[in-house]
């Protein structure tokens, strides 16, 4: 059995070779996909670009104009003399924000009667709109709190909260999407690599009627599935490899937890991505087919329902349910688990144990399929 | 005349050739449908119904009052209470909950005192972007609760000071007041199908002649090398137009996104769109040799094309070299017009700042496309 199943594994490692373009593609996606989205997938919004109506012109309206250029959240890229000018800036898409302090600002505050600043905010781009707004409430808290600290001769202006607040970042501490975002790419890149790799292997062999023979060969569909996969789990650590390193290279995200773990982890899931792919490729009739529907079965939805980037936990039903019949999700909570909690099999036995049972019954159902000769 | 039969016959056989598959059919119209369903969905960041994990060593009003407001805020969620620091850490590990909510011993009573109590959050940062909205609903949350015991402070620590102001910001929110991701998300998702149809699917129709030997047979009849081409990208317009109203629609109906401007301008726009999306097609199949090659050189570019284009992650959040190579991409352009059309209404004075570099792109990856192809028959 072993004697066949390499035998199939050296003729399909023939045959990778024989497409060497396809090899050096397979090879250098992934760091390169790792370093082009680890630099474009940011979600911290910085520079805002804010138009400003100050009606006060006082000190203390320019005070707050100058707190909202500090922080390096807001840039201000207009200072404005009417409030009409407000909205086609708006319309245009020049700035995203208006701050518009009314004329009584100055007179208001020292007066004991609290002023209203307004920040007019393009919405468009909901989640942009929201971390702005956040930012500017916490500048104006900030700015109050400093007001009236300085009212009150206080040394710090926290002094005055009713309640000291303190928050704490566990697991990144200083909040770098960075690090949220490079263990999560390794498994979409994987996850992607290994389904285009595997998806055409077998309907190819179909479609150049190679297939047929090999049925008749005394070849079991395992062997068929585990000899064909063999040659890819090479491929694919190493591309996972090289990404692992340019990534480190490239971003430095710790790995808090224990790379070896991270390693075999890896391995396991290697079974039921490739396995994925088969499985597709077992089941179409056409490479043109097989690849389409790599693509929409596996990058699509390991992009967005893994919990890449957006939490599962909010989606609807349904799509919680698909994310859960999905390995790289297991996997993704596994790498980040690893990476950025440092934690071991003790708290991981959950998602692994689910990896194994896809690692085991993904590609049976590529052995099966292929059996059948659907 | 005769030029004009022979494209005819050209294209109807690309359309019976699209009709004997009837797999390639279904992908072409149920793919659009499935991606605008699982983007316009599962594509949201907005932070509600937070995992919360509360320790509350105090058991008193105040500190269930504060709970009370952070449930009523709709953004947090009590998934446990415990006071067993142990366990606490198991629920942030084990990602059952997001963020634990700690009250000291005492709470009340320094609050009632003016002694500003501690009030503890551990956040799971490991989601950056939840973690610090997260964090900012929380803040706002404990301020205003916090707000009914400013006098006692200001008494505490300044006795004999009268009420002083604070600053309120007041947020006003245009072309999404409700902030609905969705109404981001699915104009975007246009842009991504017709790149995805009209430009995968080309490369490949192309590629599948070359892999099956037909493409020779083509040279070798009368078509001039200009009407095989038409003939060839024509269905393909026609396929994207369909999907462009499909797509037009379900968001309108389904979705209930508004479209504030004119559709009109929108089908009218997305001509040079597709002249970008059918040339980059026409390109790639010029590379490739087999339908596997010009899939996987499709995905090659046409994936970083959609992350660098803004779809998801805005232009303005990358580096500055990123963002010089974001001038290069139709799709950027075709993005801006279509939210642009959706969400502001924006009219042909605005969007001219985008058709122009579009056709511009357009026109080259067209005429270049069309130079290579004619070469490789030749």
């Amino acid at each position: 059995m072993l004697r066949r199943v390499s035998a199939v594994a050296r003729k399909e490692l023939l045959q990778i070779l024989h497409d060497p373009r396809a090899l050096v593609v397979a090879i250098l996606m992934p760091p390169l996909m790792i370093i082009l989205y680890g630099y474009g997938v940011n979600l911290d919004v910085r520079n805002v670009p804010l138009a400003v109506y100050d009606a006060d012109h006082s000190p203390l309206s320019r005070a707050v104009v100058t707190s909202f250029e500090a922080g390096g959240y807001f840039r201000v890229r207009r200072v404005l003399e009417s409030p009409a000018e407000a909205d086609r800036l708006l319309e245009e898409a020049r700035v995203r924000s208006v701050l518009w302090i009314p004329a009584s600002f100055e007179a208001d505050l020292r007066a004991g009667r609290t002023p209203t600043v307004q920040l007019i905010t393009d919405g468009s781009d909901s989640n942009t709109a929201i971390l702005t707004l956040g930012y500017a409430s916490g500048i104006v808290r900030t700015f109050a709190g400093r007001y009236l600290a300085e009212r009150l001769a206080l040394s710090s202006p926290s002094l005055l909260a009713p309640i000291d607040l303190r928050i704490r970042y566990w697991y990144n501490p200083e909040l770098r999407s960075t690090n949220f975002v490079l263990p999560g790419l390794i498994v979409i890149v994987l996850m992607m690599l290994s389904a285009l790799l595997t998806s055409v292997t077998i309907v190819r062999e179909r479609e150049q009627g190679t297939l047929a023979r090999l049925r008749l060969s005394p070849l079991g569909g395992t062997e068929l599935v585990v000899g064909k996969m063999v040659p890819y789990v090479g491929i694919a650590f190493a591309a996972v490899m090289l990404a692992v390193l340019v990534g480190q290279m490239v971003f430095r995200v710790p790995i808090r937890g224990s790379p070896a773990l991270l390693l075999a982890l890896t391995g396991l899931f290697l079974f039921s991505a490739l396995g994925t792919g088969l499985l597709i490729s077992a089941v179409t009739r056409s490479q043109q087919i097989a690849i389409f529907a790599a693509f929409l079965l596996t990058f699509l939805p390991a992009v967005l329902l893994t919990g890449f980037v957006f939490p599962v936990e909010r989606m609807p039903l349904i799509l919680r349910v698909i994310s859960e019949l999905l390995p790289a999700r297991h996997y993704m909570i596994v790498v980040r688990g690893i990476y950025l909690l440092g934690i071991g099999l003790d708290r991981l036995w959950e998602p692994v144990l689910i990896l194994v049972g896809f690692a085991i019954i993904i590609p049976a159902a590529a052995g099966l399929a292929l059996r059948r000769g659907r | 005349m005769r030029a004009m039969l022979r494209l005819r016959r050209m294209i109807r056989k690309e359309l019976l050739q699209l009709r004997r598959d009837p797999t390639m059919g279904r992908i072409i119209f149920i793919a659009p449908i499935l991606q605008l369903f699982v983007f316009g969905y599962a594509v949201s960041f907005d932070v509600d119904n937070l995992a919360t994990a509360v320790c509350d060593l105090d058991r008193s009003q105040a500190s269930r009052q504060v709970v009370q407001r952070m449930v009523g805020s709709g953004y947090f969620t009590v998934v446990a209470e415990s006071e067993s620091p142990a366990e606490l850490d198991r629920l942030l590990d084990t990602r059952k909950a997001r963020v634990v909510v700690w009250f000291p011993p005492g709470f009340q009573r320094d609050l009632l005192a003016g002694a500003r109590p501690q009030l503890q959050a551990v956040f799971d940062a490991s989601d950056s972007n939840t973690a610090g909205v997260g964090s900012g609903y929380l803040s706002n949350v404990v301020d205003q609760f916090g707000r009914q015991y400013m006098p006692r402070r200001i008494a505490r620590l300044a006795p004999g000071t009268r009420a002083l102001a604070s600053v309120e910001l007041r947020p006003r929110i245009w072309f999404n007041p409700e902030l609905r991701s969705v109404d981001y998300m699915v104009p975007g998702v246009l842009a991504l199908i017709l790149m995805v149809v009209t430009a995968v699917l080309t490369s490949l129709a192309i590629a599948r002649e070359r892999e099956a030997g037909t493409l020779e047979q083509l040279i070798v009849t009368p078509l001039r090398p200009w009407e095989l081409i038409v003939g060839k990208l024509l269905p393909f317009v026609g396929i994207g137009f369909v999907d462009a109203v499909l797509v037009v629609l379900l968001a309108r109906y389904w979705f209930h996104v508004p479209l504030r401007g004119s559709l009109f301008l929108l089908l009218v726009l997305t001509i040079p769109y597709l002249m970008n999306t059918l040339g980059m097609g026409l390109l790639i199949s010029t590379v490739s040799r087999t339908q596997q090659q010009a899939l996987m050189t499709a995905f090659f570019f046409l994936l970083p094309m959609v992350l660098l284009s803004g779809f998801i992650f805005p232009i303005a959040n990358m580096p500055r070299a990123l963002q010089v190579i974001t001038y290069a991409l139709p799709l950027r352009y075709f993005l801006e017009i279509v939210r642009g059309i959706f969400l502001r209404g924006a009219g042909p004075g605005l969007l001219w700042v985008q058709a122009l570099p579009l056709l511009g792109l357009g026109t080259i990856l067209l005429t270049a496309a069309v130079w290579r192809f004619r070469k490789n028959l030749e």
